[in-house]
């Protein structure tokens, strides 16, 4: 049983000194191919983030509907000119005019209710 | 390489960053309403068909009633189709007649200001229902091809008349309450801007305590014009619906006081300003 394992017949030198594979040649290959496949991954990813910023900064503004306008409410001036007291005025007295309990514009249709052939 | 990563990474965030502020800068647009114009030039147009139709109206119904008279003294059967037929004609102008009226009204209280939403509202459906029974009218009176179903449909239209009648004059009553308001508002607005531009002015002190009893007697006045207007107003709004031409009759005399009063507060305002 014992013959058949593999085994170093210096046993004063530790695992860590003596190397268990001999995979050098591979070790340099793969340091040398990573850096260009990062930078060409990372290259493309930064520019189509960056690419993806700039379109939707530029286009969405193109296509967003006009948003309307809030003119504010304006504040009543302490004092008005003389003008725009007579303006107030005149809108006043056109709205009691307007509101005169006598007035009637829409009276019922005066038109016949009872219509009919036979007597 | 690490110099080109870091870039590279910085590139990244950079470009998610502008993004990021880009979104918060421009947030979704709510939709836009439409603000509805006041749909004056519909209303022009409206009452511009409701006259030609009272006036077609007119004609028709002297046709109508030689047609009827003929009939009834000759009682052939050719006076009988005649009469028929002046008949029909009258009835679907009539219905054509109410349906335009029914639209003025509408319009009318859509457009009015001063109206609880409360009371325009359903007054405006049931308006509606009533142009639909109209139109249901028109169609019956269209097809009916004797006398008697003439006079049958005629008859059964009769409720609906007293519907239309009694909804005419609380929607009249409702239109003339809002226009009140609308004045009694604005004599308050007025009162204000008056009262800032007084104050604004260079007075002695007799003339400033002139103009501040009258703005004191205005106050009263208004007192007064809310006094005689609330309840009047407060017993149409609160009775939906209830009225008649002698509700609407009154409805203009309890009106008239309070009416009186805000055009001697206008009358106060302008002696005031001067």
């Amino acid at each position: 049983m014992i013959d058949n394992i593999d085994f170093s017949e210096n046993q004063t030198l530790f695992s860590e000194e003596e190397p268990l594979f001999n995979h050098s040649q591979e070790k340099s290959r793969v340091k040398k191919a990573r850096p260009k496949k990062l930078l060409l991954i990372g290259g493309i990813v930064g520019i189509f983030v960056l690419l993806v910023a700039m379109l939707t900064a530029i286009g969405g503004k193109k296509i967003r509907p006009p948003v309307a306008v809030v003119t504010p409410t304006p504040i009543p001036t302490p004092a008005r000119t003389s003008t725009q007291i007579d303006e107030l005025m005149r809108e006043a007295i056109q709205d009691i005019e307007d509101a005169d309990p006598a007035s009637n514009a829409l009276p019922f249709p005066p038109i016949a209710q009872d219509i009919k052939i036979s007597k | 390489m690490k110099r080109a990563q870091i870039f590279l990474t910085a590139l990244a965030f950079l470009g998610a960053l502008v993004t990021f502020v880009s979104a918060q800068e421009n947030p979704v647009a709510s939709p836009v309403i439409p603000t509805t114009a006041p749909n004056t030039q519909n209303l022009f147009n409206l009452q511009g068909q409701y006259f030609s139709l009272i006036d077609q109206y007119r004609d028709q119904e002297q046709k109508y009633i030689v047609a009827k008279n003929q009939y009834l003294q000759l009682n052939t059967l050719a006076s009988q189709e005649l009469a028929v037929k002046e008949t029909r004609t009258l009835l679907t102008l009539r219905a054509d007649i109410f349906l335009v009226y029914l639209d003025i009204l509408n319009e009318e209280l859509s457009l009015g200001k001063g109206i609880p939403l409360e009371n325009k509202n359903p007054e405006q459906i049931a308006l509606t229902l009533l142009k639909e029974k109209v139109r249901i009218h028109k169609t019956k009176s269209e097809s009916a091809l004797d006398r008697f179903a003439l006079d049958q449909e005629a008859a059964n239209f009769l409720p609906t008349l007293k519907e239309l009648e009694s909804h005419t004059y609380y929607t009249l009553s409702l239109i003339k309450v809002g226009k009140m308001q609308v004045a009694y508002d604005k004599l308050f607005f007025v009162r204000d801007a008056v009262k800032s531009y007084v104050e604004g002015q260079t007075l002695s002190s007799a003339v400033r305590s002139e103009k501040e009893r009258g703005f004191a007697e205005i106050e009263r006045t208004l007192d007064n014009v809310s006094a005689n207007f609330t309840p009047v107003k407060n017993d149409v709004l609160n009775n939906p619906g209830v009225s008649g031409l002698s509700d609407y009759s009154k409805l203009s005399k309890e009106l008239t006081p309070a009416y009186g009063q805000m055009n001697q507060v206008v009358q106060f305002l302008e002696e005031i300003r001067k």
